[in-house]
């Protein structure tokens, strides 16, 4: 994998392939143009969100990066690329790039496993690979940054805490887990852990529980005000796992 | 008439299946074909920045500028624009998703240019308050011609002896140093449970009148709350040392007068998927300042009862207040404007029908005579209320929002984009990708289905 690749990937949010149709204009027409605006037409999707996988095809206006030669008209640039706007068209901002050949030659939907038609057997789409390689750097960051992490089976669920009017109340309960696997830490046996049961906007997101589930926990202390209620906490989308998740977390598996 | 009915995700996010609700809406009184609206929409990229809905074109085509600091799985928590009367700077208050664990963030943000694509600066931010609510107003005339008065209506559990329901005004926003001269008066002065309901609105008169309206909770008994709606007003843009105090209860003598007093609300019952607890609006006549409507909701005969919104009004300053001139049984997030020829507005969303056939119906009415005359509500939009499975709660929104200008009405709300013309009685304009046919949303690629979700809708009614 390239460094570079991965570099690029951790700056941007969106990566495709494309080529260059246009160049001083943009298809949003509030948006300024100059000579560093240009239109290209997304031939493939390499990275991104998953409800822009499908943007292959479509226009997208493109504000190349400053220091950067400008494209012209016929160019095929690999663009990685932030956000600008999304109206009729998308339009992005250049974080950088690179020619199409330095990714190799594939069709990749983003969010889903790549495909690779005349790619040799066993060889990824380096974007790819630096997209699941950032994946597992942050799932693996986000494990170090924890008190501990286990993998155990809830064994029961209570509400705690005080009850509380109001449309952002995080409904506090309070799971008890059956420590199964310590990864990292101290726990053993039997641990209380604290989570949201609410499905308030704010606090939807985070992991539900349920008795019988069994996960990779990354447990976090629960901070001082809240710590009466239980030891650890899950308060991050990324705090709850499916066990099988620790080979990924060792760098075992992908 | 209805001008018109749009969708506004806009055709390059067709992919997205988000909750789009809770919306809110801006509308330039100085260029009423600019337009901002907003909804918990993350960004589509997962950003730093949540985004916002732009218009330049009176509501016929949106997009999104993710320009809003902060960006959670639901773009920000709530959010509430406002544009000045004139000059076209944009007011925005947010709860940010960049709170610490268990708490709330206000934040309050500008910009002088509601389609730049840079980040908006935070002018305020405190932590403890929820649901900001924004209306500001600009004085043509001295004292203070010129100058942005804002008004952010919130309910700041951080205040003391259970004063919650608050407004942070500044008097000067677009030019004072930050705060941009904002800070908190409290609107409560009154015994409360410990705290008063979320909604604060505020309804800002040209003269210089802003009445608010809050919601006092004056018991409890668990989820039971049995409240006030209670009317306050300052009768100079604020600018004086005790704001908001200009009107006194007939009863008590208290600051703010009740329209009405111990009604029950069943804290976050469900209704369909939505949940219940606290619907308030309010709006004055810009032909007469004199003249202020309010609409809530509340459980009719107790906590068994069913949730109904009710529309009153004041000809007397908020002194004293009419009987229900409207009740909508099983309504949700209404919303009131007047418009110049001293109109009112009424939208709304009700709950209709029973068991699995239940629909979310939104309807628009306008009445000139303080419905002596029937009125017909015009549907904009009806959809199983069942579909599509909330992924988190408010289902449709605390809130949605009416804005008039001139003889106009602009409105927003979030519903089913389940795309079938029979959901639509009067017509309606999709930008995402759609087969009405076959009743599909597609992706950008035109092949690839979309599952239905909650999408934020624009209206633009002409009025008289």
């Amino acid at each position: 994998m390239s460094a570079d690749v991965s570099g690029l990937l951790r700056r941007s949010q969106f990566v495709f392939e494309c080529t260059v149709e246009a160049t001083a204009k943009s298809m949003l027409p509030d948006l300024p143009v100059d000579e560093r605006t240009i239109v290209a037409k997304i031939e493939k999707v390499l990275h991104g969100p998953a409800a822009l996988a499908q943007a292959a095809g479509s226009e997208v206006t493109v504000q190349l990066a400053e220091g950067l030669p400008v494209l012209t008209v016929g160019d095929r640039a690999v663009l990685f690329t932030t956000a600008i706007a999304f109206g009729q068209h998308m339009a992005v901002a250049e974080v950088g790039r690179t020619a199409p050949d330095a990714v190799g030659s594939s069709i990749m939907a983003a969010g889903a496993p790549a495909t690779l038609p005349g790619a040799r057997p066993g060889r990824s789409h380096p974007v790819l690979e630096a997209a699941a390689q950032l994946e597992t750097d942050r799932l693996r960051a986000h494990a170090a940054e924890a008190e501990d992490v286990v993998v155990g089976r809830i064994l029961s669920l209570e509400k705690v805490g005080p009850p509380s009017i109001s449309e952002h109340d995080p409904d506090w309960w309070r799971a008890t887990i059956n420590v199964e696997h310590s990864e990292k830490g101290k726990a053993t046996g039997q641990i209380q852990v604290l989570y949201p049961g609410s499905s308030d906007v704010h606090w939807a997101h985070l992991p539900k529980l349920r008795p019988g589930q069994e996960g990779l926990w990354i447990l976090h202390a629960t901070g001082v005000d809240l710590a009466q209620m239980a030891p650890y906490s899950l308060l991050d989308a990324d705090d709850a796992h499916p066990a099988d998740q620790l080979d990924r977390l060792r760098g075992d598996g992908n | 008439m209805l001008e018109r009915l749009v969708n506004i995700i806009p055709q390059s996010l067709s992919g997205e299946a988000n909750q789009d609700s809770e919306p809110n809406l801006a509308v330039n009184p100085a260029r009423p074909t600019d337009m901002v609206a907003t909804a918990f929409t993350p960004d589509p990229m997962h950003g730093a920045n949540a985004p916002i809905y732009v218009s330049n074109d009176g509501g016929e085509s949106w997009s999104l500028r993710t320009v809003v600091p902060g960006n959670g799985p639901s773009g920000t928590m709530d959010i509430s624009v406002g544009f000045a009367t004139s000059g076209g700077i944009l007011y925005c208050g947010i709860l940010s998703p960049n709170a610490p664990i268990g708490k709330t963030r206000l934040q309050i943000l500008r910009t002088s240019n509601f389609l730049s694509t840079a980040t908006m600066p935070v002018l305020v931010d405190r932590l403890g308050v929820d649901q900001p609510w924004v209306v500001a107003g600009t004085p043509l005339a001295a004292p203070g011609g010129g100058s942005d008065r804002v008004y952010v209506g919130n309910n700041d559990l951080g205040a003391t002896a259970g004063h919650t329901a608050t407004v942070d005004l500044s008097l000067d926003a677009a030019q004072a140093p930050n705060p941009a001269g904002f800070a908190p008066h409290r609107l409560e002065q009154d015994a409360t449970v410990g705290q008063d309901g979320p909604p604060v609105r505020l309804a800002v008169h040209p003269d210089g009148t802003v009445y608010a309206v809050h919601q006092r909770w004056t018991a409890a008994k668990g989820t039971t709350i049995s409240m006030d709606v209670v009317v306050t007003r300052d009768d100079a843009w604020g600018a004086v040392a005790n704001p908001f105090t200009a009107l006194s209860d007939s009863g008590d003598h208290s600051v703010g007068q009740r329209v009405v007093a111990a009604r029950t609300v069943v804290w976050n019952a469900m209704m369909g998927q939505e949940r219940l607890g606290a619907d308030s609006a309010i709006a004055v006549d810009p032909t007469n300042s004199s003249i202020v409507w309010v609409a809530w909701g509340d459980r009719v005969g107790g906590r068994t009862g069913k949730w109904t919104v009710h529309v009153s009004r004041s000809t007397d300053r908020g002194q004293s207040w009419s009987n229900d001139l409207r009740t909508i049984t099983r309504g949700k997030n209404p919303c009131l404007a007047v418009n110049a020829s001293g109109h009112l507005g009424l939208s709304c969303q009700q709950l209709i029908g029973q068991g699995p056939s239940q629909r979310w119906q939104t309807s628009f009415e306008v009445t000139a005579d303080v419905w002596a005359t029937a009125v017909k509500p015009t549907v904009l939009h009806t959809a199983l209320a069942a579909l599509p499975v909330h992924s988190f709660l408010p289902y449709l929104g605390d809130y949605a929002r009416l804005v008039a200008v001139g003889p106009h009405f602009y409105g927003v709300f979030s519903g089913s984009n389940h795309p079938d013309k029979v959901n639509f009685p009067n017509d309606v304009v999709y930008q995402r990708n759609t087969d009405w046919p076959a009743h599909t949303l597609y992706d950008l690629d035109g092949r690839t289905p979309v599952p239905d979700s909650i999408d934020p809708f624009f209206f633009h009614w002409s009025g008289a």
